[in-house]
């Protein structure tokens, strides 16, 4: 990842923009102001149906400008290689700092945000938020205790 | 170590509201939670907490390294306390 000098960014410090198709990026950071309450730094950028690459790409660009005060900025795409990941990537080099995540969870970017206060550097955050979401993803192992309702009860449904 | 039991008051449980509460009154200490005598997991870690997967009316264990009970304290209250509530 990125900036790997002696001078880092703090992620207290640092912007947040997600992106995805569809309404998928104002619905995880309305799942995320719905647990963490209103975050300052944070914006969506959806890509809804009806929206051009080329209105995708303003409307990046806006999300970007809207974060220029931080010191970096931290992107937050769902799929490597879709138009939100491509055009992101094309926008990077417009200005310094900015770091771009993929295959984005609601783990993660809770991770991210919940932990960002903490004085670690952009880096480190990035990195044990990414362990996160990987290990917020998964098959749930019913315990054997609570495999069956209770015993005899015919109205499981 | 130092360690307090405390029951879970939240109505729902553990989840992610209450969870960020006490995650959040957790950040900056060593404190660790754990259930059911489980190993112990990171108290200020919202996710690691919601793990768990505490029920209303569940107990579960706060420990700290160390003789400092202080922040133990404040946050076994802040569990026995209905944080959907609030």
């Amino acid at each position: 990842m990125g900036n790997h000098n002696g001078d880092q960014p703090r992620a207290a410090s640092c912007g947040i923009l997600v992106t995805g198709h569809g309404r998928f990026a104002g619905g995880l950071v309305g799942a995320i102001e719905v647990i963490m309450g209103p975050q300052d730094g944070l914006r969506a950028v959806d890509f809804p149906e009806t929206d051009t690459a080329a209105q995708l790409r303003d409307n990046l660009t806006r999300g970007l400008a809207a974060l220029e005060d931080h010191d970096a900025i931290v992107v937050f795409c769902d799929l490597r290689g879709g138009s939100p990941f491509n055009v992101m990537n094309e926008l990077r080099g417009t200005r310094n700092g900015v770091e771009i995540l993929y295959g984005v969870n609601l783990p993660l970017l809770l991770a991210f945000i919940s932990e960002r206060d903490r004085g670690e550097s952009v880096d480190a955050l990035i990195r044990s938020a990414v362990e996160d979401g990987h290990s917020g993803l998964g098959r749930f192992e019913v315990p054997a205790q609570a495999a069956t309702p209770s015993d005899g009860d015919d109205d499981w449904a | 170590m130092r360690t307090r039991n405390v029951i879970v008051a939240s109505a729902s449980g553990l989840h992610a509201r209450p969870a960020r509460v006490f995650a959040s009154a957790a950040a900056g200490t060593n404190v660790r939670i754990a259930k059911n005598g489980a190993e112990p997991v990171d108290a200020s870690s919202i996710l690691r907490v919601m793990s768990l997967g505490v029920a209303h009316g569940e107990e579960v264990t706060l420990c700290v390294e160390g003789d400092d009970t202080t922040a133990l304290d404040r946050l076994a209250e802040l569990l026995a306390r209905d944080l959907d509530a609030e």
